[in-house]
């Protein structure tokens, strides 16, 4: 079957595009997937994909599809993408497609059930018309897509420039109809809320934040009930439990436990912030369901429930074998981290490679992880030794504390690396920094070996290991916040891992900003170590 | 192409597939020559008789077999010509057997299966075998020795590894040193992590990461020299220089920091020599596009709210 894509890998160079190689998959949901994408090529188009046997039957579509019945979009059949390029979008540097991608809406669908016709749906498309219905965030309700000329061509093939196989889309006018409705008003990425010039441009994206009027709403709850924030509805439980005490010693606000509330309504208004580093990324949660008092342990939840609401965006892991999680977490927005937090899902951590393309990371992570009888000094030593291997390296990175009692560095690189090139040059770069220190630092895997010394860990560059998510909260007192730092920061005196805590990131981002915008979007090359 | 070290045909049950074997390894170690350094004239060895010191001529020259104590057995070539393997022109293959029951310690030297005059009967057999998980074990006569082999499929192509014989591999029980693990405890927790160590660092495996480093730098010496240049001994291409600049950069940064530390006992930078702002310098001449300026990251980026549903 993995002909259904020759045509697609035929026109790609893998190693210079960011769009996943993929392949022919088994769908599991029992849903069909369809995705819209908006790309910015030598014509701006959307590429209208819907799942059928296993890889994305493709249409390109100028003028974009609608919910107006009255356009009737013309539709350039292209070749069969695999199931993974749903997910994508990013910016095609050179090559076939070159131009800004971003993933324009999405959704399931299904053969629309008034036609027998179109039940079988590779059949319809043969035929030459498919009568469908798209459940996306933008796209609704019932369509037809028919062939209307130029030369029919099978499901792999390309068009030629004078021979395009050509098909009109026709929004039907039904109860989801909306008379002169423009996909050029609503240009934004439902993963991300990037649009394409911010993906050129490497602006990150921003969710949107709560509102005045949805906090006090929030407020307004008992200790249980439903909330809507920025359109979707969560059903809140436990709000005022205690989940973590406050900070011993600490004055004011900071001193104060922290309740279940107060989580949730960090997190929705950490939402924008956090969308650089968790749109498109599967996420694992780290879950303390009677949060941290009495010391109770928290444990990893990477599947997303059953109960899970619908909005709740889940990514089915290719790699999975039977018995391991199949569907993660996508994080799109305030609500779903809402409805994270409510689910106790206190730490956050994201993949360090996209849905997308899961075997390609975007950082190469350096985790300076201090041993039992490491000091904070002795911790910032090393991080400032990172300092200055990335200027002799010449590479754009940031510093980020752990909000427990680390330093992370995080350095943007271009796609096309794997984790084993991460993995190794994080390794390199790590022993030649443990070298000129080696009081500091301990080479054991085994912690009882390491003598209470810090660990540089490179072993964390792997698909589905992660690190804590910019802006996650920490269990711990006071509730911390991993927070990043510009560089010079390592030299305040002030400056500690858990300095920063759920009372006072928003105000230090409100005047600082947010030193890690100066790695998105950033594609450099790993220098050879 | 490759001359081929043997003709032939493989067979199994009535089937006979013509082909021919090419060695499948190259070796590339770089061999030397010795000379006489006054004379520049290379170095012969000579066949000389222990008790006279004078050259043996061929016809005089025997085979023995030592048996200690400076006694020996003659063995001539009329001994063994009766236990020459027949001559034969044919790889039988007896067995197919699972891959995993090969003991890798067997595999010998390897040889590429070329198909020879009908390529049919090779693609029927490199087929039928790809997808059963196993190797077919023969025996065959190759410069009047004979070999016990093992056939492989990868769907397309044949191989061919020649065997040791199971009762040349060492006996691990006559080896001294294995002792010490029978008395091992290992507890969970151990194993746990040790295991977690082997998932971590699991990966496929890309021989194109592996390199004959020493070759590859001898092979630079040598076209140094022989361009008449001082042969610099660098140990790897420019890539270990950058290390070197990198641990000197790193080693410089701690003595600079010390001596802040001694001067101003309560600064500990390490930013004074090292001009401040290392990533923020270098973010505006790196980005990937021209248009992410210094200039606009400098300014805290506001969160734009903007509508995520458009319906």
């Amino acid at each position: 079957m993995a002909d259904k894509l020759a045509e697609y890998q035929r026109m790609r160079d893998f190693s210079a595009t960011p769009e996943p190689a993929g392949h022919v998959v088994e769908n599991t949901s029992g849903r069909l997937r369809f995705v819209v994408q908006r790309h910015r090529a030598t014509r701006l188009h959307y590429d209208l994909r819907l799942e059928i046997d296993g890889v994305l039957v493709s249409w390109a579509v100028p003028k974009g599809p609608s919910l107006d019945p009255k356009r009737k979009a013309l539709a350039v059949k292209v070749e069969d993408h695999p199931y993974a390029y749903g997910w994508f979008e990013g910016n095609i540097g050179s090559g076939y497609g070159k131009g800004d991608v971003v993933l324009w809406d999405d959704g399931w669908w299904e053969p629309d059930p008034a036609y027998p016709e179109s039940a079988d749906p590779a059949k319809a498309v043969a035929a030459g018309e498919l009568k469908f219905v798209l459940h996306g965030h933008k796209l609704r309700g019932r369509y037809v897509i028919v062939h209307t000329g130029g030369r029919r061509k099978a499901g792999g093939a390309a068009p030629s420039k004078n021979d395009d196989d050509q098909w009109l889309l026709i929004h039907k006018n039904d109860d989801d109809a909306v008379e002169g409705w423009d996909p050029e008003d609503h240009p934004h990425s439902v993963l991300s809320n990037r649009t394409n010039p911010d993906i050129v441009e490497g602006t990150p994206g921003r969710w949107t934040a709560p509102t005045k009027a949805e906090l006090q709403a929030l407020d307004a709850i008992k200790d249980k009930g439903q909330w809507t924030v920025a359109g979707e509805t969560t059903l809140l439980t436990n709000l005022d439990k205690v989940f973590m005490p406050g900070r011993a010693g600490a004055a004011g606000a900071t001193a104060a436990p922290i309740t279940k509330r107060d989580i949730i309504r960090y997190y929705a208004q950490i939402a924008p912030w956090m969308t650089p580093y968790l749109a498109g990324r599967p996420v694992n949660l780290n879950r303390f369901p009677d949060g941290i008092v009495g010391a109770k342990k928290g444990f990893w939840h990477k599947a997303v429930p059953t109960h899970a609401p619908d909005f709740i965006r889940r990514w089915p892991n290719p790699r999975a074998s039977t018995g391991e999680t199949r569907d993660y977490m996508l994080v799109d927005g305030a609500p779903a981290l809402v409805w994270a937090a409510n689910f106790a899902g206190i730490e956050i951590h994201p993949w360090t490679s996209t849905a997308a393309n899961p075997e390609q990371p975007s950082y190469a992570l350096v985790d300076i992880d201090p041993g039992p009888s490491t000091t904070w000094d002795e911790t910032l030593t090393l991080a400032r030794l990172f300092r200055v291997a990335m200027t002799q390296l010449d590479l754009v990175a940031r510093p980020k504390v752990t909000g427990q009692r680390g330093i992370q560095i995080w350095i943007p690189i271009r796609s096309g690396y794997t984790f084993h090139d991460t993995s190794k040059f994080v390794e390199a770069l790590s022993r030649t920094v443990g070298r000129v220190v080696p009081e500091l630092v301990s080479w054991q895997w085994h912690k009882n070996e390491r003598r209470g010394l810090a660990r540089l860990d490179y072993t964390q560059n792997q698909i589905n290991k992660t690190l804590v998510a910019p802006y996650s909260l920490r269990p711990a007192a006071g509730a911390p916040v991993s927070v990043p730092l510009e560089w010079d920061e390592l030299d305040d005196p002030k400056l500690r891992p858990d300095r920063w805590t759920i009372r006072d990131v928003l105000p230090r981002l409100a005047k600082v900003g947010d030193p890690f915008v100066a790695i998105v979007g950033v594609e450099q090359d790993l220098p050879a170590l | 192409m490759a001359r081929p070290v043997w003709t032939g045909s493989i067979s199994f049950g009535m089937v006979s597939i013509p082909i021919r074997l090419v060695p499948a390894v190259r070796k590339k170690s770089i061999s030397f020559n010795q000379l006489d350094d006054q004379t520049m004239s290379r170095i012969r060895y000579r066949k000389v008789s222990e008790a006279t010191g004078e050259e043996v001529s061929q016809e005089h020259i025997v085979k023995a077999f030592d048996m200690g104590a400076e006694n020996y057995v003659l063995v001539t070539d009329d001994d063994l010509a009766p236990l020459a393997p027949a001559k034969s022109k044919e790889i039988g293959l007896e067995v197919f057997v699972p891959t995993d029951d090969l003991n890798p310690l067997m595999f010998d030297a390897s040889y590429l299966i070329i198909p020879d005059k009908t390529p049919k009967p090779y693609a029927l057999l490199a087929t039928a075998m790809a997808g059963s998980g196993r190797v077919g074990i023969g025996r065959f006569v190759m410069r009047q020795k004979e070999y016990l082999a093992a056939v492989r499929s990868d769907g397309t192509y044949l191989t061919l590894s020649t065997l040791v014989f199971p009762d040349e591999l060492v006996d691990i029980g006559t080896v001294e040193g294995f002792e010490t693990l029978d008395d091992v405890d290992i507890s969970d927790k151990e194993l746990l992590m040790a295991k977690s160590l082997v998932e971590a660092l699991s990966e496929d495996f890309q021989p194109a990461d592996y390199r004959d480093e020493y070759r590859l730098a001898v092979e630079q010496i040598i076209e140094q020299k022989a361009a008449g240049k001082v042969p610099v001994f660098e140990d790897a291409p420019a890539a270990k220089a950058t290390v070197i600049d990198l641990a000197s950069a790193l080693e410089a940064s701690l003595r600079d920091a010390k001596e802040a530390r001694a001067g101003h006992p309560s600064a500990t930078s390490l930013t004074a020599a090292h001009g401040g702002k290392p990533g923020a310098k270098k973010a505006a001449a790196k980005k990937a596009a021209p248009a992410k300026s210094a200039a606009k990251k400098a300014a805290a980026p506001k969160p734009a709210v903007r509508a995520r549903k458009s319906a």
